[in-house]
């Protein structure tokens, strides 16, 4: 008998957690906790990979939970750090980098390396003609983006990387760095809305458009419309 | 074979000899948790001389040191002790700024206390679970393996990674602690006493697990004095030397907080300790995460040596000065050339950083003083005369770091 007890205490403690999975609410069906997909969604309201529900869980979260990735994810924590990325202003285009080569130097296992673009007249313009980081070397300890004097260099949250071939696509350039400063506000949003980066984007940002303008000889602001690859583009090889 | 066949008159001392035969422990057996090796020599499953060999995770990490600067060289410092890093990181500016010269401030100092709680928190919990682990008590290692869990949630919410954060910088931290960091660390609180709870019901009267660990790998006082044996491996065998205590560092002065030990020496001792200490550093981390001061947490730019925050460097020409000198190889600050030990409690031992600079950004020599490295000496004394089952149950309780032995 004391067998046959311990078996259905068991398995209660099992069908518990099982309920507990869902709260019902009032006049509503069942729902998960956490979020995520609702039982009926697996087979109706699948969605499309990049729009995944996140399912937000902590400490007292209760129930059986398995977050079923990558139909489903946990939420990405802001500060979390993976690869770096370049961010370049939406408001007038400018890559923010300024190809100062600090980040290269402090980078610990040396994974970066750029090169200076030039403007028509030869001179050295404060930009990337080009800028690499080999990805298969970088540890993502996140000394770039904290060394940076141009708020230029940010961390990603991106963390699926994963390829076929590790030659060609692992060696990161400009072009697969880039992302626009809207896409960093959404990542980051404090650190965005920080006081020190107001700062930089008040007080940096607008001189070096300035600057930029007349290295570049492109005279006054058409700015708005002019990309930075466009920029770099125009500029002579060396 | 029997016991008394060896002291059959007619086998003389050489033939007894070859009853003796070699075994090759590690350096791939999952019970010595990384990649140690010992060749042990049996009679039958007695062992008679067991002799360590290290090296085999040898990763040059004090080499490193002589390359990458103060604040480069905390990436590499996470990856010795991996199952308590902000613990390293912590030890390592510790003694970075006894160099320097560095005041923290105090709520920069309050900081380094919760992470370095936490880490002896986590590198604890694993240690108590896997030694149950290796003696075949599942269930108590996977409660406490869910424990490190959001303790690396924690990690990762102040520094952006789980395993190898690299939060300190010299004279501060990487981010502040903001709102969201002090609710994982209380929901940590919060979680941990109903765990350790599980472990102890699962552990404490598990018939199995007691006799495997009572009078196991016994270490007197005088052997764990001579072999300058630290933390709770020392605390076991009744030596009550805690650097915390003894030598406060960071602010422990402010927190009430007890050092447990016993004299008993033996493997069950050592969890015993790692279990109350657990519960002591539970008490020090809700201290101090109640009276967290405000205030800045990085040391101000006069001090020449930390890294101005963004504002500083954009606002004012001094920030935007230093900021340029500490990232100039050829300009920087000058170090003393001086050589320094400094050493704090880890979770495992006293861990310590043994200094040489000659004047650049770059040590010029760092050594580490690993408690593993002190305490696997010590392993060939304990295992004699033991058992080969006894090997899992006595290293498990020493927590060799095989990373932090061989650096
Ligand atoms: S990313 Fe920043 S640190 Fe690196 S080169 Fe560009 S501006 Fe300089
Ligand atoms: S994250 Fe670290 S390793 Fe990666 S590129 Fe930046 S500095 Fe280098």
């Amino acid at each position: 008998m004391g067998y046959g007890r311990g078996l259905i205490v068991g398995h209660w403690v099992t069908l518990r957690r099982f309920l507990r999975t869902f709260l019902v609410g009032h006049g509503r069906t069942m729902k998960r906790r956490g979020g995520g997909y609702q039982p009926l969604d697996f087979w109706f309201g699948k969605k499309v990979r990049g729009d995944e529900p996140t399912i937000q869980q902590d400490a007292t979260t209760e129930g059986l939970f398995t977050v079923e990735y990558p139909d489903e994810r946990l939420p990405v924590y802001e500060r979390f750090r993976v690869l770096p990325m370049l961010v370049y202003d939406d408001v007038d285009g400018n890559v923010r980098c300024t190809s100062c080569n600090i980040c290269a130097k402090v980078c610990p296992p040396q994974c970066i390396w750029m090169t200076h673009a030039q403007g028509p007249d030869g001179k050295p313009v404060p930009l990337p003609a080009d800028f690499y980081i080999d990805m298969d070397v970088c540890m993502n300890c996140g000394l770039c983006a904290e060394y940076c004097p141009f708020d230029a260099i940010k961390m990603d949250h991106n963390f699926e990387l994963s390829n076929y071939e590790r030659h060609q696509t692992h060696i990161f350039s400009l072009q697969d760095l880039l992302v626009s400063s809207e896409f960093y506000a959404k990542t980051h949003p404090d650190a965005y809305d920080s006081a020190d980066e107001v700062t930089e984007r008040n007080k940096v940002a607008k001189k070096k458009d300035q600057r930029l303008q007349k290295a570049l000889g492109l005279g006054a602001k058409p700015a708005s419309t002019v990309r930075p690859v466009a920029k770099v583009a125009a500029a002579p090889p060396a | 074979m029997p016991a008394n066949l060896l002291d059959e008159p007619e086998i003389g001392e050489e033939s007894k000899k070859q009853y003796l035969w070699t075994l090759n422990f590690g350096p791939q057996h999952p019970a010595t948790h990384t990649t140690l090796r010992l060749v042990l020599d049996l009679d039958g499953e007695r062992i008679v001389r067991a002799t360590p060999y290290i090296g085999y995770l040898h990763s040059g990490f004090e080499k490193l040191g002589e390359h990458l600067n103060f604040n480069q060289y905390v990436t590499i410092v996470d990856r010795k002790n991996y199952i308590s890093p902000p613990m390293n990181e912590v030890a390592w500016h510790n003694a970075v700024e006894k160099l320097l010269g560095i005041e923290l401030t105090r709520r920069c100092q309050y900081i380094r206390v919760i992470i370095g709680e936490l880490s002896r928190i986590s590198d604890h919990l694993l240690c108590a679970g896997a030694a149950a682990l290796d003696l075949g008590a599942f269930t108590a290692f996977l409660f406490a393996f869910n424990q490190r869990e959001l303790i690396y949630d924690v990690y990762e919410e102040m520094s952006g990674y789980r395993f190898h954060p690299g939060y300190t910088r010299v004279g501060g931290v990487m981010q502040d602690f903001n709102d969201r960091v002090i609710e994982r660390v209380r929901a940590v609180l919060r979680s941990l006493p109903k765990a350790i709870a599980d472990m102890e019901k699962l552990l404490f009267r598990n018939r199995i697990f007691l006799d495997r660990m009572r009078g196991v790998g016994v270490l007197s006082k005088a052997d764990a004095i001579n072999f300058s044996c630290t933390g709770p491996l020392a605390r076991a065998s009744g030596v009550t030397y805690d650097l915390r205590k003894d030598e406060p560092y960071l602010a422990y002065r402010d927190f009430d907080f007890s050092v447990p030990y016993a004299t008993e020496g033996d493997c069950y001792a050592r969890f015993q300790i790692r279990m109350e200490e657990i519960v002591q550093s539970m008490g020090i981390v809700k201290q101090a995460i109640e009276n967290l001061p405000g205030g800045p947490v990085n040391v101000p730019i006069a001090e020449k040596f930390p890294m101005p925050d963004k504002g500083t460097i954009y606002n004012s020409m001094e920030g935007l000065i230093q900021h340029f000198e500490l990232i100039m190889p050829n300009r920087g600050y000058e170090t003393p050339k001086e050589e320094i030990y400094a050493a704090i409690e880890g979770p495992s031992g006293e861990l310590g950083y043994y200094l040489v600079t000659d004047g650049t950004q770059i040590a010029w020599r760092t050594r580490t003083r690993p408690p593993s490295f002190i305490h696997f000496q010590v392993f060939p004394m304990m295992i004699k005369d033991h058992l080969i089952s006894d090997i899992v149950a006595v290293l498990g309780s020493l927590n060799i770091i095989a990373a932090e032995l061989d650096r």
